[in-house]
């Protein structure tokens, strides 16, 4: 791109000024609405140099070949320039360079706390498991030391009425003795032995032999007959029971 | 084929079985119940005679001139007097303190079966050992055994509950459970496949009914049972002593259940799983009383049987069931 130059000045030693100071490049970078990156940086400055160059050549074609005194000839200020640039360029690369690795070690730095964020938290996580699990822990035990108690209680309950009976119980050998030696009562029937020695049972008729022989009876009892078939039910009894058990 | 005879001994009722020649059963049935009458003089003594003949009565002459009235007539009689009427058996066995009305029993079993030929098969039914009193039934059955042998019978004894099983449930293969509400005594067996498993019996029956409501009415408790026996609805009663009747029929209804449901509990290990629900029979003079086996239903429903109830159903025939029974047990 070309900067338009436009002379507006020119100064009483002859020179046209063509504002190309700090101040009309800043207005200049400012019209064009952008931000100036390095390149264009770049670009602009070879620009300028070039319209310098060309400057200095119409100032010598206008003054003969040798510079005045205290001025630069154009040789020498591409030299310079160049030279400047250079060093503002290694400036500029080693400023970069400094501030990556800055960045490089704050990213270190930031992944290393990361690290130790994590690590914390997962301790955290822990001991929250661990203070969950002791307080299920405490509610059981509370619970199994209050079942205890109660039958700590009925224990000694139980021991108080114990002592009681004994005491009762006390100078009764004999007639426990006794009992022991009775049989035992299982629902309430008597479970002997077997093997022991049966009473056996003898009835004795209340009636005198000859008793209700002189009774005259006057009964005269109606026969009812069913209309049924008693033969087939036998049979059938018969299948079902064969015989008839001995004592039912 | 053997002619055997099956013997009820009720403690209201004696039914005597036997096979008449074209092989149908007969049944004779006695009130067992007697009332004496002790003429005060000879000419006393003649008119009473005249008077029972007159009536039609049963009666027995004893050897000290007294009468003795048997059957229903004994309770008209008593009741006449306004005394009650006397039986040879309570709570469905003879007692030693009854002795004197031991004759009276004789004759009348005699008067139902006539006397035997000496090897003729003869059962007889016998209450099964209470579980709410203590009382001796093994005297009873020795002692009605030695009576029947006397008259010539070869006697075997049965329980009464399952007599009505061999009448009932032979289409179900002899399985279920059997009630007989008697006078006496209310008799239970369950049986499976013909095997008498648990048998039992309680002492809250007919009579009780009829004693409860006599003291609560201040009459007879023969008017009772001639009331009661005379037919009554359990559900729609109309007098005092069928209301009487009624609220003491739901007492032994649920007095049963309860003991039947509590012995049960008590013997379940004697009882097998029923795959399925067994027949309930009911059998005895108390079942003749209408909507009773409704109410056997609705008490059901308040008690826990470890036996699952299907059919509820009364005997074909509940006077005659147990003699039935005993008939048919006789033929084997």
């Amino acid at each position: 791109m070309t900067i338009p130059y436009k002379k507006q000045f020119v100064k009483s030693d002859g020179r046209k000024l063509n504002r190309s100071g700090p101040r009309d490049m800043q207005s200049r970078v400012d019209v064009s609405g952008g931000s100036t990156t390095d390149v264009e940086l770049v670009k602009l400055l070879t620009d300028q140099i070039s319209e310098l160059k060309a400057e200095v050549l119409a100032m010598r074609s206008r003054s003969g070949d040798a510079p005045p005194a205290g001025f630069f000839s154009p040789e020498q200020v591409d030299e310079e320039i160049r030279k400047a640039v250079q060093q503002a360029v290694a400036e500029a690369a080693i400023s970069l360079k400094a501030g990556n690795g800055q960045n490089s070690n704050m990213a270190e730095l930031v992944k290393e706390y990361k690290t130790q964020i994590v690590g914390l938290q997962e301790g955290n996580d822990n001991l929250s498991r661990l203070h969950n699990g002791m307080t299920k822990e405490s509610t059981a035990l509370k619970e199994k030391i209050n079942a205890l108690e109660v039958e700590i209680r009925d224990a000694t309950e139980l021991k108080k009425q114990i002592a009681v009976l004994e005491q009762e119980l006390a100078g009764k050998n004999d007639v426990i003795e006794i009992l022991k030696s009775r049989p035992a009562i299982y629902d309430g029937e008597v479970i002997t032995d077997p093997d022991r020695p049966q009473m056996e049972q003898v009835f004795v008729d209340p009636l005198e032999e000859d008793s209700g022989k002189g009774l005259k009876s006057s009964i005269n009892i109606e026969t009812v007959t069913k209309d049924e078939e008693v033969l087939g039910r036998v049979d059938k009894l018969r299948g079902l029971l064969g015989k008839l058990p001995k004592k039912i | 084929m053997s002619k055997g005879v099956g013997l009820d001994i009720g403690t209201n009722m004696l039914v005597a079985a036997t096979i008449d020649e074209e092989g149908k059963p007969t049944f004779r049935m006695q009130r067992d119940a007697f009332y004496r009458i002790v003429p005060k003089s000879e000419v006393n003594r003649n008119s009473i005679k005249k008077a029972l003949d007159r009536r039609g009565f049963n009666f027995i002459e004893d050897t000290d001139g007294s009468f003795v009235v048997v059957g229903e007539e004994a309770l008209e009689t008593a009741i006449e007097r306004n005394d009650v009427a006397k039986r040879p058996l309570r709570r469905g066995v003879i007692s030693p303190k009854e002795a004197d009305s031991l004759p009276m029993l004789k004759i009348l079993i005699k008067n139902l079966l006539g006397e035997g030929a000496g090897d003729t098969n003869l059962v007889y039914s016998v209450p099964a050992k209470p579980i709410d009193g203590a009382f001796d039934i093994i005297y009873h059955t020795d002692m009605m055994g030695k009576y029947l042998g006397q008259m010539g019978y070869k006697a075997q004894p049965i329980n009464e509950a399952f007599a009505i099983a061999l009448s009932e449930l032979l289409d179900e293969g002899l399985t279920g459970v059997c009630i007989s509400f008697g006078a006496g005594m209310v008799n239970t067996a369950v049986i499976h496949q013909g095997d008498p498993l648990v048998e039992f019996s309680t002492t809250r029956a007919g009579d009780f009914i009829d004693n409860a409501a006599g003291t609560a009415l201040d009459i007879s408790p023969s008017l009772v049972q001639l009331e009661k026996e005379s037919g009554i609805d359990l559900n729609n009663y109309t007098t005092k002593i069928e209301e009487a009747v009624s609220v003491y029929y739901g007492s032994v209804i649920k007095y049963t259940l309860e003991n039947i449901a509590f012995e049960l509990a008590l013997r379940k290990k004697d009882l097998p799983i029923f795959r399925e629900p067994v027949s309930l029979i009911l059998s005895g003079g108390l079942t003749l009383a209408k909507g009773f086996n409704g109410k056997i239903e609705e008490a059901l429903k308040t008690v826990e049987l470890p036996i699952k109830i299907g059919e509820i159903r009364g005997a074909s025939d509940p006077m005659t069931a147990v003699a039935n029974g005993c008939l048919l047990a006789a033929q084997l």
